[in-house]
Parts: C-alpha cells; sequence; structure tokens
C-alpha cells in the first residue's frame, strides 16, 4: 500500500485485534455498537441493471468481509460491526435526495456510500455535502463536478480529460508503427457520450489525425445498422466509439454482419463486462476498451485477492473496470476510519491528504477528483480481449499483454 | 449524396421494418378486438425473448424450434392473463372512458409484474447469443442472415393471419368484431371467447416477435417499453384496428427510420419518429392508408 | 345545523392548511421531504384532472409541461431568481400547452392520448437535439440556496392552488359541461354549445400548473438533462394515479396521488425490487373490484349507513354519464 502503517498505527492496530481476539466473541459483538453504513441505490427502474452489475455487489462483500474480521476498526474504539441501512431510490432523482436526507437525518448513519449513475450523484452529491457528509463517488465521469461545489465529494473514476489523453496517446503509438491515419468517431447523445467527444475532438486534431466521420446516436437507440454502413463507407482504419453497456452490443454484431473491421476498434462502457465475452466470444479478440481497464494480473497489491473474493462470493467474474474502484473506495473509507475515526471533517482532511493504491490502482484526490492518472503522469489504463482473457495494454508501465494490433477478421 | 449507400440503408431498414410489423399486428389485434391499449405488450416480447435466450443457451435448443415452441406457450399465457385480469374488467361496463381508464391501470400492473419478475428470474445482466450472425450477399450487397430469417418469418406470419382473418369463419367473426363491437354482440357472437382468443393471439405474436429478437438484439429487463412505442406508432401509422396496415406502417417505419437517420444524423433519429407520428395523427389519424374511420366506435375527431 | 357544518368544514380546512404550511418549522426532514413529493403529485395530478378528469381526453403529456417548467427555471432562476423563474416557467407551460391544445384537442380518445404522448416525447428530442448542437452539452447544473423546506412550501403553494381549482371546478357549470364533453361531445355540439374554447383554457391552465410543479421542485435536482426533465415516466405516474384515485370527484386525483405515493414508499422500503411486483398485483386487484377508483370509498360508506346522495352530488353524478354504468346511451 502506497500509506504504510508506521509503528505506532501498527500497535494500535494489534492492540484492537488482541483485545477482540481476547473477549468471547459473541460478548465482544453484544458489546460494540455497531457502525451505521447508509445508502440508496437503484435496485429497481432503468438504472438497476448497471448499479448491480457494478456497484452494490461490492458494498455486500466488503461489509461480509469486514464482519468477518471482527469488524470495522474505528480510532479509539476498537471494532465495531458493520450494519447497513440502504433504500431502493427506483432509478429516480427526487427519491434518491429525500432518501439521502433520510440516512443523514433520520437515521443517523455514520458514513453514507454513494448511488449509482452520473445523474443521480450529481442530484446527491451537493445535498450529502451540505449535510457535512464525505461522499466518494464512482460511477460519475464528467468534468462539471467542480460546478456542483459539493466540497465532501470525491469522484474516483478517470474523467473525460484523462482517458481521452490516453486514447490519443496509444493511436499516436500506433500511427508511427502502421501509419494509420483516418479516424471515425461514434458517441452516446448523452452526458458521458458529449464529454468524451468533446474532450477528444481538439486532441486528435492537434495531432493532425484525419477524422472522417463524426457520428451520434441518441440514447434509446435500437438499432445501429445505418450507422455502421455509414461509417463503413468512410473506411475508417481506427473507430472510437463512446458508448453504453445496451448500444455496444448492437455496434459489434452489425459490425460483424457487414464484415466492417477496423484496423484499430475502441470502444466504452459495457466492453468490459464478461457478460460482452460471453455474447461474442472469439470475435472480442482484438477489440480495445477505453474505460479505466483492470484484470486481476495488473501487479497491484490486493487485484488478485479482490479477483478471487468476488469469484467466490457471487460465482461470477467482477467486470473489467470500475467494480474494483468500487471495492477500493470502501477500503479506503475504512482505512480512513481506522485512522482518524468517524468525524466526517476528519475523513475528508485524510483523504484529501493521503495516496491510496489497490486493487484498482493509484488514486490522489486533486480538488476532488482523482487525478492519479495525470498527476502522476500516467494515463487512464487501455484494455484489449485477448485469446488470453481481458488484458490491460496502456499505459507500458501496466501493460499485462502486448497489444495485438491490427485487429483480427471477424470470425 | 452515395446512392448506392442510399439504397442499401434502406432495404437495411425493411429487414427491420418486419420485425416493427409483427409487434404491432399484435397490439393492433388487441386493441381493434376489445378496444383495448395494452402498454404491457412490450413485457410479452420481453419475455419471449428471454424464453428463448433460455432454452438456446441452456438446453441448446434452436432458437427458430424454440420460437414455434413458444407459440402456443404465449397464446396459453394470453388467454389466461384475458380470464384472470381483463375478463371482470371489461364485462363490469361502465362506459367508454372508464373502460379506457382501467384497461390502461390493469396494463400498466401488468408491465410492473413482467418486467420485475423477468429482473428476479433472469437478473440484471446483458444476454445476448450469436446466432446467424454472418451476412449472405444479395447483389452485392451483405445482409445479416438472422435479419432476413426475422422478416421472412413476419411476413409469413402476417400473411397466415391476414389469410386467416378473410378465408375462414372464425377470422371473419373476428373481423365482425373489429368493425362493430355491439352489432357483433347483438348477432350473438361469443364475445368472452373471442375476446380470450384475440388476447392469446396478441401475446403470441409478442412473444413469437420476442425469439426473434433474442437472435438479434442484447437483452435487459428493461426492453420492453421501447418495443410498446414502436407498436403504438405503426398502428397509428397503419390504422388502428388496421391490420394489414400494421404490416405496411411496420416496413415502412423500418425504412424512414435508417434513411432519416442517414440523411438527417443518427442522434435525431428518435425525434424523427415522433415527428412522423405527430404529423400523421394530424393529417391523417385514420392511417395512412384509409381516410375515413372504419367504424363509429373508433371516432378519431371529436 | 347545514350552516355550522359548513363553518366547521371550512375551519378544519384553514387549520389543516395552517399546519401544512408551517410543517417545515416543526416536522422533520424526511417528512418534509416525503410530503414535499407527494404532493408534488398530487398537484400534477390534480392539474391533469383539471380538464382530463372530467372531459375524457386523457392527456399523456404532462411531462412536456413538467419539463418545460424545469428548463425554464434552470435557465432563468440565476438571472431572475427562483420564484419568478416559476413564475415565468408556469406561463411558459400554459403558452405550449394552448399550442398543443390548439392542434391536438381535434381527436379524441386513444388518438388523444397517443398524440399528446408524442408531442412531449417530440419536445424531449427537439431540446436534446437543440442542446447538443448549440449548447455543445447535454446537462445542466443549478445550485440553487433553497432548503427542502422551501422547495416544500412551493410545491404545496401549487399544489393547493391546483387542488382549491379542482374543487370549484368540479362544483360549477364549466364543470359539467366538461363532463357533457366525456359523455357525448357531438350531441353537445348539435344542441349549440360551444366546446373548444372551454377546452383549451382549461388545458393551458392544466399546463400551467404542471409547469409551476417542475419549476418548484428544480432545486432538488441539480442536474438536468432532457431525460430527467422531459421523462415519459412523469406523465405516466400521474395519469396511473388520478385515474386510481378516480376522477369523477374533484379529490379522487389527490387521493390517488397520496395513496400511490405512500404504498410504493412503504413497499419500496419494506419490499425492495420485489415492491413493483406488488404493487402492480394491487393495481389488478383494485381495478376489479373498485372500477371507478378510490372514490368508491364514498359510496360504500354511504351504502354502509344506509344514506341517500346528497342532493347536489346526485345531480353531478347525473351530469356525468360518461363515468358511471347506467347511463350510457
Amino acid at each position: 500500500m502506497a500509506h504504510r502503517m508506521d509503528r505506532r498505527q501498527f500497535l494500535r492496530v494489534a492492540a484492537g485485534a488482541t483485545a477482540t481476539a481476547l473477549l468471547p466473541h459473541s460478548w465482544a459483538r453484544a458489546q460494540a455498537r455497531p457502525v451505521r453504513i447508509g445508502f440508496a441505490i437503484s435496485e429497481t427502474g432503468p438504472l438497476a441493471v448497471g448499479a448491480r452489475l457494478t456497484q452494490t455487489p461490492n458494498y455486500y462483500l466488503w461489509r461480509d468481509e469486514v464482519n468477518a474480521r471482527g469488524g470495522l476498526l474505528v480510532r479509539g474504539e476498537g471494532r465495531r460491526p458493520v450494519e447497513f441501512v440502504n433504500y431502493d431510490d427506483r432509478s429516480d432523482v427526487g427519491t434518491s435526495v429525500r432518501l439521502y436526507e433520510r440516512l443523514i437525518r433520520e437515521d443517523r448513519v455514520d458514513l453514507v456510500l454513494p448511488p449509482y449513475s452520473t445523474g443521480i450523484i450529481f442530484a446527491v452529491a451537493p445535498v450529502v455535502s451540505r449535510l457535512g457528509y464525505v461522499l466518494l463517488g464512482v460511477t460519475v465521469g464528467s468534468l462539471r463536478i467542480r460546478e456542483l461545489g459539493a466540497e465532501n465529494f470525491f469522484a474516483l473514476l478517470p474523467q473525460p480529460d484523462s482517458v481521452t489523453i490516453s486514447i490519443v496517446q496509444f493511436l499516436r503509438e500506433v500511427r508511427e508503427r502502421y501509419g494509420w491515419n483516418r479516424v471515425a468517431l461514434l458517441h452516446i447523445a448523452d452526458l458521458h457520450g458529449v464529454e468524451h467527444r468533446t474532450a477528444i475532438l481538439p486532441l486528435l486534431q492537434r495531432e493532425r489525425f484525419e477524422i472522417v466521420e463524426d457520428r451520434s446516436y441518441p440514447i434509446t437507440v435500437t438499432d445501429l445498422s445505418d450507422v455502421v454502413r455509414a461509417l463503413q463507407a468512410r473506411r475508417p482504419e481506427i473507430l472510437v466509439a463512446f458508448n453504453y453497456p445496451a448500444d455496444g452490443p448492437l455496434l459489434v454484431q452489425q459490425c460483424i454482419a457487414l464484415r466492417f473491421n477496423p484496423r484499430i476498434m475502441i470502444l466504452g462502457v459495457g466492453a468490459f463486462f464478461p457478460e460482452f465475452r460471453q455474447q461474442f466470444g472469439e470475435n472480442t479478440n482484438g477489440i480495445v476498451c477505453h474505460q479505466a481497464a483492470w484484470t486481476p494480473k495488473l501487479r497491484i497489491p490486493g487485484a488478485r485477492e479482490y479477483y478471487e473474493a468476488f469469484r467466490k462470493k457471487f460465482g461470477r467474474d467482477p467486470d473489467y473496470a470500475g467494480s474494483s474502484l468500487v471495492y477500493q473506495s470502501l477500503k479506503m473509507l475504512e482505512q480512513a476510519v481506522a485512522e482518524v475515526g468517524l468525524d466526517q471533517r476528519r475523513i475528508k482532511d485524510y483523504l484529501e491528504r493521503h495516496e491510496f493504491n489497490g486493487p484498482w490502482g493509484p488514486v490522489k484526490f486533486e480538488r476532488g477528483i482523482n487525478r492519479a492518472g495525470n498527476y502522476v503522469g500516467r494515463p487512464n489504463r487501455l484494455g484489449q480481449w485477448q485469446p488470453s482473457g481481458y488484458e490491460v495494454i496502456w499505459p507500458p508501465e501496466y501493460a499485462t499483454a502486448r497489444p495485438i494490433i491490427p485487429k483480427p477478421d471477424w470470425k | 449524396m452515395d446512392v448506392r449507400l442510399f439504397l442499401e440503408i434502406g432495404a437495411g431498414g425493411i429487414l427491420l421494418g418486419g420485425l416493427y410489423a409483427l409487434i404491432a399486428v399484435g397490439l393492433n389485434l388487441q386493441y381493434g378486438l376489445m378496444r383495448v391499449l395494452n402498454v404491457a405488450h412490450g413485457e410479452f416480447v420481453m419475455l419471449g425473448a428471454y424464453v428463448t435466450y433460455t432454452l438456446y443457451t441452456s438446453l441448446g435448443v434452436n432458437p427458430l424450434l424454440g420460437l414455434v415452441l413458444q407459440v402456443p406457450l404465449f397464446f396459453l399465457l394470453g388467454w389466461a392473463i384475458y380470464g384472470v385480469v381483463y375478463r371482470g374488467v371489461l364485462e363490469q361496463g361502465g362506459g367508454p372512458v372508464q373502460l379506457e381508464a382501467n384497461s390502461l391501470l390493469l396494463s400498466f400492473g401488468l408491465l410492473f409484474i413482467l418486467e420485475n419478475l423477468a429482473l428476479v428470474v433472469w437478473g440484471p445482466s446483458l444476454r445476448g447469443y450469436q446466432y446467424l450472425h454472418h451476412s449472405v450477399s444479395i447483389l452485392g450487397t451483405l445482409f445479416p442472415t438472422n435479419r432476413l430469417v426475422a422478416l421472412g418469418v413476419a411476413l409469413l406470419l402476417t400473411v397466415l393471419l391476414l389469410g386467416f382473418l378473410h378465408r375462414t369463419a372464425l377470422g371473419t367473426a373476428l373481423r365482425a368484431l373489429m368493425q362493430d363491437p355491439e352489432g357483433a354482440e347483438a348477432v350473438g357472437l361469443p364475445l368472452v371467447r373471442l375476446h380470450g382468443l384475440s388476447f392469446g393471439l396478441g401475446c403470441a405474436l409478442a412473444g413469437l416477435t420476442g425469439s426473434l429478437v433474442s437472435m438479434l438484439f442484447t437483452l435487459t429487463p428493461s426492453i420492453g417499453m421501447p418495443y410498446t412505442i414502436t407498436a403504438l406508432v405503426v398502428i397509428i401509422l397503419g390504422g388502428l384496428g388496421n391490420v394489414a396496415g400494421s404490416l405496411l406502417g411496420g416496413l415502412l417505419l423500418g425504412v424512414l427510420e435508417a434513411l432519416g437517420a442517414y440523411v438527417v444524423g443518427a442522434d435525431m433519429r428518435t425525434a424523427l419518429i415522433y415527428a412522423l407520428l405527430v404529423a400523421v395523427l394530424l393529417f391523417r389519424p385514420y392511417g395512412l392508408f384509409q381516410t375515413r374511420a372504419p367504424s363509429p366506435g373508433q371516432t378519431a375527431g371529436g | 345545523m347545514a350552516r355550522g357544518r359548513v363553518q366547521l368544514a371550512w375551519l378544519l380546512g384553514l387549520g389543516g392548511l395552517g399546519a401544512l404550511f408551517s410543517l417545515p418549522l416543526w416536522a422533520s426532514t424526511y417528512v418534509v421531504g416525503l410530503l414535499q413529493a407527494l404532493f408534488a403529485y398530487v398537484a400534477l395530478a390534480s392539474a391533469w384532472a383539471l380538464f382530463s378528469g372530467l372531459s375524457g381526453y386523457f392527456s399523456l403529456g404532462s411531462a412536456a409541461f413538467f419539463g418545460v417548467g424545469t428548463y425554464a427555471t434552470f435557465l432563468l432562476a440565476p438571472v431572475v431568481g427562483w420564484i419568478p423563474s416559476i413564475l415565468l416557467g408556469a406561463g411558459m407551460g400554459g403558452l405550449v400547452a394552448l399550442g398543443v391544445g390548439g392542434i391536438s384537442l381535434r381527436l379524441k380518445g386513444p388518438y388523444f392520448a397517443i398524440l399528446t404522448f408524442g408531442l412531449s416525447e417530440l419536445v424531449r428530442y427537439l431540446v436534446l437535439g437543440y442542446e447538443m448542437r448549440f449548447s455543445r452539452t447535454v446537462g445542466r447544473v443549478l445550485i440553487l440556496p433553497v432548503d427542502v423546506g422551501g422547495v416544500y412550501l412551493a410545491v404545496l403553494a401549487v399544489a393547493v392552488a391546483a387542488v382549491g381549482l379542482s374543487m370549484w371546478l368540479y362544483g360549477s357549470r364549466y364543470g359539467r359541461l366538461l363532463a357533457a364533453i366525456g359523455a357525448d361531445e357531438g350531441r353537445l355540439e348539435s344542441l349549440g354549445f360551444r366546446t373548444t374554447g372551454l377546452k383549451v383554457t382549461m388545458f393551458a391552465v392544466s399546463g400551467v400548473l404542471s409547469a409551476a410543479v417542475g419549476g418548484a421542485l428544480a432545486p432538488r435536482w441539480t442536474y438536468i438533462d432532457p431525460h430527467i426533465a422531459f421523462s415519459p415516466l412523469i406523465s405516466f405516474q400521474t395519469v396511473l394515479m388520478a385515474l386510481l384515485g378516480g376522477a369523477t370527484r374533484w379529490w379522487g386525483p389527490p387521493l390517488g396521488a397520496l395513496t400511490l405515493g405512500l404504498v410504493s414508499e412503504f413497499l419500496s422500503i419494506r419490499f425492495r425490487y420485489l415492491y413493483l411486483i406488488l404493487l402492480g398485483l394491487l393495481l389488478i386487484v383494485l381495478v376489479r373490484f373498485w372500477p371507478r377508483g378510490l372514490v368508491e370509498v364514498e359510496d360504500r360508506a354511504r351504502r354502509w349507513r344506509g344514506r341517500r346522495l346528497p342532493l347536489g352530488e346526485e345531480r353531478r353524478a347525473e351530469l356525468q354519464p360518461g363515468w358511471s354504468a347506467e347511463s350510457d346511451p
């Protein structure tokens, strides 16, 4: 871990652990008041799909692990069991805001965990922040976070600027070796797509890439065959798409059917799901994904352990991007609470001052946004499906495999 | 503009249009006979897709065989839902306004139940498989095989259904009912049985479309609603209660949607569909293919 | 005796209003937040019923007006302040409704419902197209220094206006005229009644109030995009609540909104993701046994006490043939 335990901390942890070990188990449990952690997340409605794939499983994994260790270590109080107070926000912004007020004002929880999706987090963050609570948001991607003025809010995923920088760096390297220069851009017409497209356009132009097509489609799209035909007609060598889980497969299906096979194909959200591999099998080989790539093969402390624990508990793989970061955000809270207790202001200071690592990777906040990427000169990670599974291919210091270039023909 | 590309995109639109037509025909049968707008129609499509998916991926049942197996299953499901849920409410009477209100409430209830049942049974993951996903070349243009199959099935079924409606005694009774519900009852047609039959048929068509959808698209429990909306647009294009109109309307929507998206930009695709819907309602409220209301019960004008 | 009772009702009503308006002073944040959400739907359902409840024109377009109000506040509040922006937004909602009403009220039945739905979706995608092409973004952020109590008061004011208006309307000449439109508009016109003016006016009033709800709620969102502000779920839920309550009485839609809101809250906290399944079952059972909505509670109570309808009520019921089983011609 980037944050090393000093001697004093070690003694404290050890003392807490010994005290717990010496007491009869049930007695210790009965004595320790539980730490109550609250969240409201989409269990029904359109956002339930994403929330239940990427986010909530990690909450339960972490809680069970902590409780199996005898509870959450709170500075000055020893271990206290973790208890969740949670609600369903029904994928509705208004309901979510209301429930967070309830969690903080009525249920008086000790800590809150974030809801799912940019729209809901945007509404909840200022409210939670005003009530003095720290919120570590993972599934939020927009540079407009700063407009919220939510000073107790932290965003973890690489934001559009660092994602697009890594794509363009990778493409520049590819061009040096292969000479491919013709780029087609495709994005979904919502905040996520528009911000990424707005960020990548000047970068590509500055590097003098030729942009042969630049299209968008609505979030409710049900078919992309006409889009693929139009793209195909422009003969791009490189395709970069800023898509969502539901439309990525539409795109790939039509590319296969119409035998549209750009040399480099870079996709976004959803291409990192194990389900994507299940659906398309070996046809996924060579597809690059630009969203915060992660695999258990990364030489990052805790990556392999996290993967094994997740598989053991849920019988499936976590997604190869944000899932491990959700888990890491909980570990960060755990670490902060062990160091400074449950006071929100001190947790906030702690999160701002320290650098964290594992199982997802380095996290260091700068004005509330994780800048470990650009901050220390490391861009967002790109991943690629290969016969050996999902591999990180960029930047080189993280790479778990050499990239497969060009993308193989469709089977 | 590239003429060949334009034609290719239009032809690609027809392939999906067949699917739209099939969904719309089912909804239109239910509406035409019972004057019931079933907003849960798309949920039956979703359910059909999941059943085919499950049969194929866990038991290895060929999706096309699954499709055939599903027809009686969904017919019975629809028939049972009519008997348990709708029949009592339709027989309560209470005038057209109350009937419209209550059938809307009922189908919203069904929608909530089916969508969340699917969420419980199949979970939130994206599901999909590859079947006949390669293309065949027609006149030098590639068309995905599974979409060609979907179009073929859709055309075949709609033609069969039209034949049934026009050439058999039962079909004629159904059509009489669509034209004039009160009159049909007066001449002694067994209303309840015909209603059950039409609701079952509508569900069978939805389930069957679902089988085709599972071959083409990725599934989540929330895919139903967009299909309901597409079906609504199509039956307005083709005329409420007009089965042949739905077939043409579906094909037309497929083509217009694909070409419009190509010309105006794909991001305006949905806007385009709604603009078309609004324009048709305002200027040709009885559908593109007829100028008069088919029966007094269906008047659009006040 | 009768006068005494009327005075008592007024007194109770005023007392109740006083209690509601002073709620942020003494109730917990959660209760205020919950009631704010419930009253927003009370306002939407009552506003919907002002036009659609009696006339039988089922509008599925509440989201369009709501969204216009929300966007008006997001755009104008930083310039003119929050309350003025609600009023301006309400005005715009009214104008949009005049436009929509002018072209769509020629259609009846499912045609009208689908048309209003289509128009509302069209507005959503046109706003989206505009934002993407000209604003170079999709969402808008608004931070207003208004807490939940402030939002609650604004929403409550709109709800009181909507419910008050429908209370008046349902007892007035215009209400009877609307009910007659619902029953048989053709006959009404052949008798020489002009209905267009009344229909368009009520549709516009309904648009004004729905837009005001959007503006009043805006500080709660912080972030909006066209999919949030114009969500068709807003229209569906409004109609669902109004019909569940029963639109034959002025108090049906508010009752439906309160009931469905509270039941959803209870079920979702108690049963998690099973809650929508239970809600669906509940809807089906309710429609089966109380086909006229929750307002049947009144008839049942009367029957139970063996009393006749008071005179005014009886007449009103008579004048709404579209809604009662006996009088379908």
